[in-house]
């Protein structure tokens, strides 16, 4: 009897962590990865000797990863409730500048880089002085900086394309690879996910904009400077979309007017999918987990030789389905 | 179970979506290759010869000079894009209007907004111009050419994708009509360089639904390749019209070369779209690929003196918007305004043995302002 009595003391709990486990890993927060992972199945059935290759795996972290810097300049303010709409353009207004200055005028690099960087934080301190001093909505705002970004950088190019010459140190940030095999423009993207995951999930400053974000009223009950995190993430948004342009004109190599305003959408459209991963809000693993089924689903589509519409029909749709089972998923919480 | 099931509808969906698109896959992949297969299938000397023409700057034709010099302080006004084209179509434009003492005035619109071409036209005519320059687009100005054609101004389109279009004057440059010539010659540019390498060509060509303007001209060097090379390929890349602006060009050409690892030489109608090509292609190992196109950027200009591109067509914007002033000129003089309409473009291959300067897209024919100065008898 007391043996049994054990056995059955050390099965129950096994069973419930099996089944916790399992539970777990079939939720709709993991979903994304299940989605990921029959993709690669299906198409590496369908066309196996093209698509498991070290290029396609290359290739689509390479293709995402300025998507991804931008997914992450629209997160920071997106969990502290702030809309930012402009980092496309300011990341093209970086792009653009930077180029300018590499084939105008004889600065070194890094003081270009620098300088650059400068540049966009100035709209997003002009954003954060309309949103905070003015208290003009931030969607509206941040329209309207888009605008001003773009006639910007339509200014400087003037219509043309630029095709600058930074050298191969500075080359390498958007065209390097490490061990080659991870690029190094989505290397960024990993580093700057790291970097905000530590501070949104393990800090008092994340938990502060994680707060603002959740009720802006509440927050400032509890003592926290709404004004402070609201500027600071504008701020924020605005330099991570500076280095996404200095990360594009050294990947692309030719610097036009059209090129960064192109990337919104799919940002936008990797962050809300990445909100239904892994936890229920916008988040960075989630963004990531994202980006890489967007960007595996076009490369094997191209792969199997698909109109270019299904590309763009099939982002629309995994999006849609996404946030639909999100919804869905919630409604019945 | 529920999220089971939410999970696998949602794979089910992806695998039904790939399953349909699966069919789309290519299957006619020709492994051809190598010095022998190479002088075996292709017509090796007719070639050169036929490109040849081809890689010297072109001349003018003999056109009638006017019948009298054009009045004199006459207003031209430009509609065009913001564009670096736009910008250099409207200094030529200033230019040749300096050139027959007329006043120019440039309106720029978004070309994306087809209501805004009409309404700079009509602000043109009612503003007073005596000639009017419209390179924004000709779909949705059927309001204004009416109001131009009562107040008896005419109207000259630049870069239609057809000559000929109802209500305007003269058509200068329209795709169609020189599209043949620019694929041809970018054809015949593939092959004898392939045909130097000891390589058979196969070739992938920068298409878009989006932009209907690519597609005679990869026509026109598809048939070419097809017609002297029997082992030859050349296939269109149909590339999303938001990749083509954003620098993301490179990610359709890579998938394309992992499908047709044989490619060895893109194609694009257009130079900017290469940006970010080689890139791609060098991180993914794809070296052996050369480009070739038209139109080409001075980054381009640089590649190519590099040797890594076969060439690029230079394109005559310049002598574009003489021609839309002379036919502007002849309108008003009692001649034939349309005299250009049909007339294909000088064309002139860039290669790395030509003479041009890498810093500035080349003007072609180097003398067209005297060409026309002595056919408007001014100066």
């Amino acid at each position: 009897m007391g043996s049994q009595a054990v056995w059955s003391d050390v099965q129950e709990p096994v069973g419930t962590v099996g089944r916790s486990v399992a539970r777990a890993a079939f939720s709709r927060r993991y979903a994304g990865l299940w989605v990921l992972a029959a993709m690669v199945a299906g198409f590496g059935l369908l066309d196996g000797e093209v698509f498991l290759t070290t290029v396609t795996f290359k290739t689509i972290l390479a293709d995402q990863a300025v998507t991804g810097l931008l997914a992450f300049a629209i997160l920071v303010p997106y969990v502290a409730g702030v809309f930012d709409l402009s980092v496309a353009s300011v990341a093209g207004f970086s792009m653009v500048l930077s180029s300018w200055l590499c084939v105008e005028t004889s600065l070194p690099v890094l003081v270009i880089f620098a300088l650059v960087l400068l540049a966009s934080a100035a709209f997003g301190l002009l954003s954060a002085v309309l949103v905070t001093r003015i208290q003009v909505n931030s969607l509206v705002a941040s329209l309207g900086i888009n605008t001003v970004a773009l006639g910007a950088t339509q200014y400087i190019a003037a219509g043309n394309s630029i095709a600058p010459e930074f050298g191969d140190a500075a080359t390498w940030l958007g065209q390097g690879y490490l061990f080659d095999v991870l690029p190094v423009p989505f290397a960024c993207v990993l580093l700057l996910g790291a970097f905000l995951y530590y501070i949104l999930e393990h800090t008092a400053c994340g938990r502060r904009l994680l707060a603002t974000g959740g009720n802006e009223t509440a927050s400032r009950l509890a003592g926290i400077s709404v004004t402070r995190v609201q500027a600071g993430v504008l701020l924020t948004a605005s330099l991570i979309s500076g280095f996404t342009g200095l990360v594009l004109a050294t990947k692309i190599g030719v610097a036009t007017d059209t090129t960064a305003p192109g990337y919104l959408f799919p940002a936008f459209a990797a962050l809300l999918f990445g909100a239904t991963q892994l936890k229920d809000r916008p988040n960075v693993w989630g963004t990531i987990v994202a980006l890489l089924i967007l960007g595996t689903g076009v490369k094997g589509l191209q792969l199997l030789g698909a109109s270019a519409w299904v590309n763009d029909f099939f982002a629309g749709t995994v999006l849609l389905i996404a946030v639909s089972i999100s919804y869905g998923g919630a409604s019945h919480r | 179970m529920k999220r089971v099931r939410e999970v696998m509808v949602t794979g089910g969906c992806l695998l039904v979506a790939l399953g349909s698109v699966a069919g789309c896959g290519s299957s006619d992949d020709d492994a051809g290759g190598g010095a022998q297969a190479a002088s075996q299938t292709t017509k090796g000397d007719a070639i050169d010869n036929e490109l040849k023409p081809f890689l010297a700057p072109p001349k003018l034709p003999e056109w009638p000079a006017l019948a009298t010099a054009p009045e004199k302080a006459l207003k031209l006004a430009y509609v065009g894009g913001g564009s670096g084209t736009a910008a250099v179509t409207s200094d030529a434009l200033k230019d040749a209007a300096g050139a027959l003492s007329w006043k120019y005035q440039r309106l720029t619109v978004d070309t994306s907004d087809p209501g805004a071409v009409d309404s700079a036209m009509l602000s043109a005519v009612n503003a007073g111009a005596d000639v009017i320059v419209n390179s924004a687009g000709a779909e949705s100005v059927k309001n204004a050419l009416n109001v131009a054609t009562k107040a008896k101004v005419p109207v000259v389109q630049l870069y239609a994708p057809d000559a000929g279009l109802p209500g305007f004057t003269a058509s200068i440059a329209a795709t169609k009509v020189s599209a043949e010539a620019w694929g041809k010659v970018m054809g015949l540019a593939v092959l004898s360089d392939a045909k130097r390498a000891g390589k058979t060509a196969h070739v992938g060509l920068i298409t878009s639904s989006a932009l209907p303007n690519f597609e005679p001209i990869a026509d026109a060097a598809i048939a070419t390749i097809k017609r002297n090379c029997a082992k030859c390929t050349a296939d269109k890349i149909d590339t999303p019209a938001a990749d083509l602006t954003t620098g993301q060009v490179g990610r359709g050409v890579v998938s394309f070369i992992q499908r047709k690892p044989q490619t060895n030489y893109v194609q694009f109608s257009v130079g900017f779209l290469s940006g970010g090509v080689r890139t791609a292609l060098d991180g993914a190992g794809l070296k052996q690929v050369k480009f070739i196109g038209m139109v080409p950027t001075t980054a381009q200009l640089k590649e190519l003196r590099d040797g890594k591109d076969v060439g690029w067509v230079a394109y005559p914007n310049q002598l574009d918007a003489y021609l839309a002033v002379d036919a502007a000129a002849r309108a008003l003089t009692g001649g034939d305004p349309k005299i250009h309409n049909q007339e294909v473009e000088p064309v002139w291959l860039l290669t790395d043995k030509s003479e041009y300067d890498e810093k500035v897209t080349p003007e072609l024919p180097v003398d067209y302002r005297a060409h026309f100065s002595k056919l408007w008898k001014v100066g």
